[in-house]
């Protein structure tokens, strides 16, 4: 009788952790993290998880070390043998790698402890939106950039004024961080969709 | 006693991409297929570590997230298979290669 309520109690317990999988303190990868937008402390979206690196530790563990984005971790996931086609055609010119360090919680979207200013991610999204789309009638980029230009600040504080004087027009564009406007992130957010 | 290297799972290279291991067929050391990848546990810390990967039918639910939903919903207790990453040998050519000793307790123990 005591022998049925020890295993009684233990199938309960096992069923306890079945039930925790998975617990509060495991994610999932394809579920939680792949594919979700990363957003930066400034709210700027700069893009979505393409892949992930992880590394192989010596005591065998398999640690995550960093979110890729770009056009050939996308085609990596078609088939790892298109990884090499696209890497021969576009050279690793659109590849970013953000340390999964970063990470600031994971929620439905990924966010990021840094400013977009500091990722290198969303650059060929500010090209266009300062090359292409700025000649667009409606796109608001003049507008945006005469704000900034009244403003007279429009960088970040901890921007030297040596960097502020050889900043070119492009880095003041859209889609880059201007602390404590909401313009910017205003703009980001209308070029990215 | 074997050393760390030796229990470590065995790859070409350092550095896997997570996108190769989704996908990866599941075999035991003595060849038996058990599926492909579907998902990957991983630790929720700053470094987040693999814990194990997760495989089968059921599993695609489980990836989408309905799985236990639908358990409640029909009154079943559904789960999906998991296989813990200690118990990987090697990941080498797109497939996971299971450790002999590991493969039989430590899965049946998680996924009986």
């Amino acid at each position: 009788m005591k022998e049925r309520e020890q295993e009684q109690v233990r199938e309960q317990v096992r069923e306890e952790i079945r039930e925790e999988v998975p617990s509060r303190e495991q994610i999932l990868v394809m579920r939680n993290i792949m594919d979700n937008q990363l957003e930066t402390s400034d709210d700027i979206e700069i893009g979505r998880v393409a892949d992930i690196e992880a590394e192989l530790r010596p005591d065998g563990r398999l640690v995550l070390t960093r979110l890729m984005t770009g056009p050939e971790a996308l085609a990596g996931r078609i088939s790892s043998r298109l990884r090499p086609i696209v890497h021969f055609l576009l050279r690793n010119r659109f590849e970013h790698g953000i340390p999964i360090d970063e990470i600031d919680g994971f929620h439905p979207t990924l966010r990021l402890r840094g400013r977009a200013i500091d990722y290198s991610t969303g650059e060929s999204e500010r090209w266009l939106a300062n090359h292409i789309f700025r000649w667009l009638p409606g796109s608001g980029w003049k507008e945006w950039h005469e704000q900034l230009e009244q403003s007279g600040t429009g960088t970040a504080e901890t921007e030297t004024a040596t960097e502020a004087e050889t900043r070119t027009e492009e880095t003041r564009a859209p889609g880059h961080a201007v602390r404590g406007s909401a313009v910017a992130s205003h703009q980001s957010k209308h070029h990215s969709h | 006693m074997q050393s760390e290297a030796a229990q470590s799972p065995r790859t070409s290279r350092n550095i896997i991409r997570i996108e190769d291991l989704i996908g990866s067929k599941i075999v035991t050391a003595d060849g038996r297929k058990l599926g492909h990848v579907v998902d990957i546990h991983v630790t929720r810390e700053r470094e987040p570590e693999v814990i194990a990967l997760v495989y089968g039918r059921l599993a695609w639910l489980y990836r989408l997230g309905v799985l236990y939903p639908f358990s409640q919903l029909l009154h079943l207790k559904f789960h999906p298979y998991t296989v813990p990453w200690r118990a990987v040998e090697k990941f080498e050519h797109l497939t996971v290669t299971l450790k002999p000793d590991f493969e039989e307790k430590e899965w049946e123990e998680e996924n009986e």
